[in-house]
């Protein structure tokens, strides 16, 4: 005894204003008379708090109440009946029109984050009396917004110029990156070695080394990448080592979202990674464009969203990884932290759909 | 029974056929038929059409049809294109593979990184917990453990095989996460010489899931879910033609794709699906040019290689117009590569060791991506040319490739011959400027001189490269580098005949090759310099008047040697005599040379070759009117070249020759014929055939008997007949070729006898007696033979019964036996003595003859021999009559041999019907 839903769209993708249709699919071996079957849409935004991210006291309200976008229930047949054994399929539709949802929200699309999710479930319920059990099935299907009910039209998508620099961090780097300033200092002090031996035994074991590469120390890695970005296209940009006394190991893409969620009287947030691209493996030739070309996840990141009760944001992260000795210590890190064997720029990435 | 007495000039005269003389030569070209009715009738034939001699006016039909026929052929070659370099491909995997494998015992060591990857894999095998192997102090530890290149290659096949079920279990999720650890693995470049078969490895499993995907979208694209056929995708499909759901599916699968961390594995992944962006777009150029690009990401030069090669490999499905992506391939590779070669640590050795390896294991890579380039017809290639900066001016060209000679290698290997000979110089100026680790300069310029050969550019610019590649070389040090190069433009030298040039080049051999003996691809090298000389000129005079040729000739040993005086043998015994003394005395020493070598290298071929030069040589040899020098030469030739038995013969024939020259040209020869016949005397004997050894025996005896020496003649003839005797020890094994030139041989014997005069005690008739004794003696000669012999010595004593013989040597100190015995009684008992003995023998041999039609026409054959040979008597009557008998029995009767010995032998005994009563 089975019963399964099956939605006319084999993607499950559909618009608010569109009609969802589907049929409910019940493979018997006996005949099951039915009190009546029932199809019910919910549409809900689940909040939640993690522990750790928010203070002790609101963790233990750890559940917000969820936002309910949409609830509507539909009975397909509605007197009783009875299902004939084998296979049989009961069409069933309803319109997901803003109209209808009278007093809810927006149709806000289908996201599956860390704190918050936004899921909208089809349900069909046979109900057989009070003495049997009712037979039931839950399908998910994925909403889309249409572009019509937007914030409003993407500016036209500039890429915006970044410049990554040892000027620009704002973490300890390791002492070879910063090799720019040192060398300044040891164009004073050359012909003084005494002095020199102020900055201490580390800096006389790098004197060697700094006057071969005189001038040509730090890191300076620039490029351009789309801080807007339509859900279907990829993000894009470039990226050139223009400069890096140290050789670089490797340069990632991270794509950040930000979850915020008005507890109380708090707004909590919450920065996790979705995906990490890496662009460079390896020390790459200085000057040679390397093109920036991230596909975003589909589920995982859905328009940007600033609703009262809860945010939905999106960052986008370059990482330039140097080798070092250091950092073979600790293989596990993360790459957000900031280490010194590592530069980074984040900026803010506007998604949105066309 | 008594000998008929003959009248051969009458009987000559009888039997000959009415001679008419000859308006046309039966050869020459015939008038074209003129009259109608011969038009017609060749109408009428069936038309065998040569296709050489279309008329005139078919011409212009003929060159449109070709053009038809081109753009046909260039649609079928660009379909064909595809298969082509699918098997070309699968060649180039091969020889990647072999070229750079290691022997299976030697082992390759990983990182304990890779390993690591490498029992996660096989944990997945078993079950699927992976994460607890992520142990993070494995990663930390650097232990080098060992694993064999066969368990390596068994690991990857096992993986495949995990792949493919996995993804017939529909567990196509698992399928990508194995390909993405397999593609991982090239992210290891460690051991460098594994790598090349690491990628094909890999790539095969990358290929493998490219085709599955491409067939599950496609398959989405043509079926609907309960497997019905929607839609029947053609070859060239749209992608408007693909269903909204397949296209779904597709863009699934690259934003999965899309979704892997590391960079390699993500190019190597996406390049594996690279086709199925044809679902999805028709124009996928921008995502080749972006994945180009994004190549540059890969600092690991080999990695980086690889890839290119990849996806040069996958793009060629797409089958797409421009090659730009390639470009940017080759320019990516180059600034890699310049990087290798720029960098500083060069001053040690073994760097500088493995930074060569590294290129050569690159040089693969760069070749393929070229040949790419160039594959899709030459039209295209001038753009790309001039996108390398050759044929445009080249300070102003926009070079966006880096020049790196191992680049300008590849490219110029794919140019077409043409397109380098116009541009020769600006090749060679580029060549000068980019000197580089990357390859040995020599190679290249090796390459522009075997290109330039193929198509010879104008002589100013062949002048100007060859200064310039003269230039060049002469900075080079080392023999080998020098005769490279030296080898790739003798050609061209040669063809301008730039004489200059030529002989500076020889001399620059000479020089460097001053300092050390030259060692195996040296030689090989001038092996081929001095065959290319060889064949150049008209004669060998032409190249002895080089004054280093014979130097650098002595500069070869062993097998080159030989080989390049096989090839001034041939040379020299192609232009048909060899009178030059100095030539003479040079090819003789040559030749005495190959002889030396013969033991060593005994292949029956090259045996054969050489023994054929050498005869050939000493055939043409022609000392004019020193004919005493021309023996002794012979007697030089004799004991040099013992080892070739083949030669003997030419000797004997050519001092046969010697003595026929004499004996006509000059008065005062008999000293010299004797020498001559006394050399032949002695050199037969050591032929070991003998059947050779017989027939020289008679060729000398008729010279000698021409030369009138009569006795010499006939202990040849003696001789000859002895050879006969041992012959027939071994005639069970004679071929039949060699029975049919014993018997003919034999013959020949019995005619020559007709003129040698009987002065030996025993008289002519030792010899017939001898020759039947040795039939006699002989069981297993058969009796086809001993009938013909018998018939001959039956025939040969009727001649000499003759008042007047049929012939007569020529020689006037040669008596005939006619003059000798006539009216001797005793002569002409002996003779008929002979002929009864012969008869007697004759009637045995017939009888053992088993095969029947064999038999009845011997039979014949020796009822014909009586007829002529006796006067009719009652004798002769009865035994040609039981000849015919025995014939009849054996063969048809309607048999036209036996018809017309049927109608002689009725006529005979008509005309002698007297003596028969």
């Amino acid at each position: 005894m089975s019963i399964e839903l099956k939605l006319s769209r084999p993607s499950r993708v559909y618009r608010p204003g569109e009609s969802v249709e589907g049929k409910i699919i019940t493979t018997l071996t006996t005949s099951v008379s039915y009190h009546k079957i029932l199809v019910t849409v919910n549409g809900t935004v689940n909040l939640q708090v993690r522990g750790g991210v928010a203070g002790v006291i609101e963790s233990l309200y750890s559940v917000v109440k969820p936002l309910c976008i949409i609830k509507k229930s539909t009975e397909v047949a509605s007197s009783a009946g009875k299902l004939a054994p084998g296979r049989t399929e009961i069409p069933f539709s309803f319109s997901l029109s803003a109209q209808e949802n009278g007093n809810h929200g927006a149709f806000y699309e289908t996201f599956h984050g860390g704190n918050i999710s936004i899921q909208y479930l089809i349900t069909a319920d046979i109900m057989r009396g009070y003495l049997h059990k009712s037979l039931s099935a839950t399908l998910e299907f994925i909403v889309e917004s249409d572009k019509a009910s937007l914030a409003g039209p993407p500016v036209s998508p500039e890429l915006v110029r970044f410049y990554i620099t040892q000027d620009t961090q704002k973490h300890q780097l390791l002492p070879n990156c910063l090799q720019y300033k040192q060398v300044m200092e040891v164009d004073l002090f050359e012909d003084r070695m005494t002095v020199a031996a102020i900055y201490g035994l580390f800096f006389f074991a790098n004197t060697k080394s700094l006057f071969r590469k005189r001038g040509s120390g730090g890191f300076r890695i620039t490029g351009k990448i789309s801080t807007e970005c339509s859900l279907m296209d990829p993000v894009s940009g470039e990226l050139v080592v223009e400069v890096s006394a140290v050789p670089i190991r490797s340069i990632d893409i991270q794509l950040l979202r930000i979850e915020s969620i008005l507890a109380g009287e708090r707004i909590i947030a919450d920065t996790s990674v979705i995906q990490t691209t890496q662009i460079a493996d390896g020390d790459v030739c200085k000057s040679l464009t390397l093109p920036i070309y991230v596909i975003l996840p589909r589920l995982l990141v859905c328009p940007t969203v600033l609703a009262g009760p809860f945010l939905i944001e999106f960052q986008i992260s370059i990482v330039i990884s140097f080798q070092s000795e250091l950092s073979k210590l600790y293989p596990k890190s993360d790459l957000r932290t900031p280490r010194p064997w590592s530069a980074m720029l984040t900026l803010p990435l506007r998604v949105f759909r066309t | 029974m008594e000998f008929r007495a003959r009248d051969y000039e009458g009987e000559e005269i009888a039997a000959a056929l009415p001679r008419a003389p000859a308006l046309d030569h039966p050869l020459a070209p015939r008038p074209f038929p003129s009259s109608q009715s011969q038009v017609a009738a060749a109408c009428e034939k069936v038309d065998f059409d040569d296709p050489l001699r279309v008329q005139t006016t078919d011409i212009a039909e003929c060159a449109q049809d070709g053009k038809h026929v081109d753009d046909d052929l260039r649609r079928i070659l660009s379909s064909e294109a595809g298969h082509l370099s699918t098997k070309e491909w699968a060649l180039f995997k091969s020889s990647l593979m072999q070229k750079f494998s290691c022997s299976n015992m030697i082992s390759v060591s990983f990182t304990s990184d890779i390993l690591a990857r490498n029992s996660k894999e096989y944990k997945t095998l078993a079950d699927m917990h992976m994460e607890e192997l992520d142990d993070p102090e494995m990663v930390v530890r650097e232990e080098k453990k060992v694993i064999t290149r066969q368990e390596y290659v068994s690991q990857l096949q096992e993986l495949k095989g995990e792949i493919s079920q996995a993804w017939r279990a529909d567990d196509r999720i698992k399928a990508l996460k194995l390909s993405i650890k397999v593609a991982r693995l090239l992210l290891d470049t460690s051991v460098f010489q594994f790598y090349p078969t690491l990628f094909v490895l890999v790539i095969d499993i990358m290929d493998m899931l490219g085709d599955l995907v491409w067939e599950r979208i496609k398959r989405k694209a043509e079926y609907a879910d309960d497997g019905t056929l929607i839609y029947s995708l053609p070859e060239k499909f749209q992608s408007a033609d693909i269903c909204s759901e397949a296209k779904e599916t597709c863009y699934n699968w690259f934003c999965k794709v899309g979704s892997i961390r590391e960079l390699l594995p993500r190019i190597y992944l996406e390049l594996a699906i690279l086709r199925c962006w044809r679902f999805l777009e028709d124009n996928f150029l921008l995502n080749l040019q972006r994945l180009a690009m994004m190549m540059r990401g890969l600092a690991d030069p080999l990695a980086s290689a690889y890839c290119h090669l990849y996806m040069a490999h996958c793009a060629r499905t797409l089958h797409p117009i421009d090659v730009g992506y390639l470009i940017m391939s080759l320019s990516n590779i180059g600034i890699l590569l310049q990087r290798i070669i720029v960098d500083k640590e060069t001053f040690n050795s073994h760097y500088y060791k493995n930074k060569k390896m590294l290129i050569s294991l690159m040089e693969p890579a760069i070749e393929w991506i070229m040949k790419c380039i160039f594959m899709d017809g030459y039209q295209k290639s001038g753009n790309i040319i001039s996108e390398f900066g050759i044929g445009g001016n080249l300070s102003q060209s926009t070079w966006n490739i880096p020049c790196i000679s191992v680049i300008l290698h590849c490219l110029l290997k794919q140019l077409p011959a043409e397109v380098v000979s116009n541009n020769a110089l600006e090749i060679a100026e580029l060549f000068e400027k980019n000197i580089d680790i990357s390859l040995d300069q020599h190679f290249n310029y090796r390459l522009l001189g075997n290109k330039l050969c193929e198509s010879l550019p104008p002589v100013t610019s062949a002048v100007a490269v060859l200064d310039k590649v003269m230039q060049v070389i002469s900075q080079y040090n080392h023999l080998n580098e020098y005769l490279i190069v030296a080898d790739a433009y003798l050609d061209i030298i040669l063809q301008y005949s730039m004489d200059y040039h030529l002989s500076v080049f020889l001399d620059g051999i000479l020089k460097r090759a001053e300092i050390k003996r030259a060692d195996e691809h040296e030689l090989e090298s001038l092996q081929s310099i001095l065959v290319k000389l060889v064949n150049h000129f008209d004669g060998l005079e032409d190249a002895f008047a080089l004054s280093q040729f014979l130097e650098i000739l002595d500069l070869l040993y062993g097998s080159t040697c030989d080989i390049t005086n096989m090839h001034i043998l041939l040379k020299a015994t192609r232009t048909g005599h060899v009178r030059d003394p100095r030539a003479i005395q040079f090819l003789f020493e040559i030749s005495q040379a190959l002889h030396g070598s013969i033991d060593i290298s005994n292949t029956n071929d090259d045996y054969q070759q050489r023994a054929f030069l050498v005869s050939r040589f000493i055939h043409l040899v022609d000392f004019g009117a020193e004919m005493e020098r021309h023996l002794t030469f012979l007697i030089e030739c004799r004991a040099a070249f013992h080892h070739i038995n083949e030669l003997k013969d030419t000797l004997v024939h050519l001092s046969n020759n010697l003595a026929v020259k004499a004996i006509k040209d000059t008065d005062k020869h008999l000293s010299f014929l004797k020498s001559c016949v006394a050399f032949n005397e002695v050199t037969i004997p050591s032929i070991s055939n003998g059947i050779r050894r017989m027939s020289l025996y008679l060729e000398t005896a008729e010279v000698a008997l021409f030369g009138g020496l009569d006795s010499h003649a006939e202990g040849l003839v003696n001789s000859a007949i002895n050879c006969l005797q041992c012959l027939n020890v071994t005639a069970g094994v004679h071929k039949s070729i060699d029975v049919d030139q014993v018997m003919s041989l034999t013959c020949k014997t019995c005619s020559l006898l007709v003129m040698i005069p009987g002065i030996h005690e025993e008289g002519i008739a030792f010899f017939v007696r001898s020759l039947i004794s040795v039939l006699n003696y002989q069981s297993l000669t058969s009796s086809r033979i001993k009938v013909k012999i018998l018939c001959a010595v039956i025939l040969l004593s009727a001649s000499l019964s003759q008042n007047r013989l049929p012939y007569h040597a020529i020689s006037a100190e040669v008596v005939g036996n006619d003059q000798l015995f006539y009216g001797e009684p005793s002569y002409h008992q002996e003779l008929s003595s002979i002929s009864s003995l012969a008869l007697q023998n004759l009637d045995d041999a017939i009888g053992q003859e088993s095969h029947l039609v064999t038999r009845g026409s011997l039979a014949l054959e020796a009822c014909n021999c009586l007829l002529v040979s006796f006067n009719g008597n009652r004798e002769l009557f009865l035994k040609c009559s039981g000849l015919i008998e025995i014939a009849k029995s054996c063969l048809h009767p309607k048999d036209k041999y036996l018809q017309s010995t049927v109608n002689f032998f009725d006529k005979f005994s008509k005309k002698e019907g007297v003596a028969f009563s």
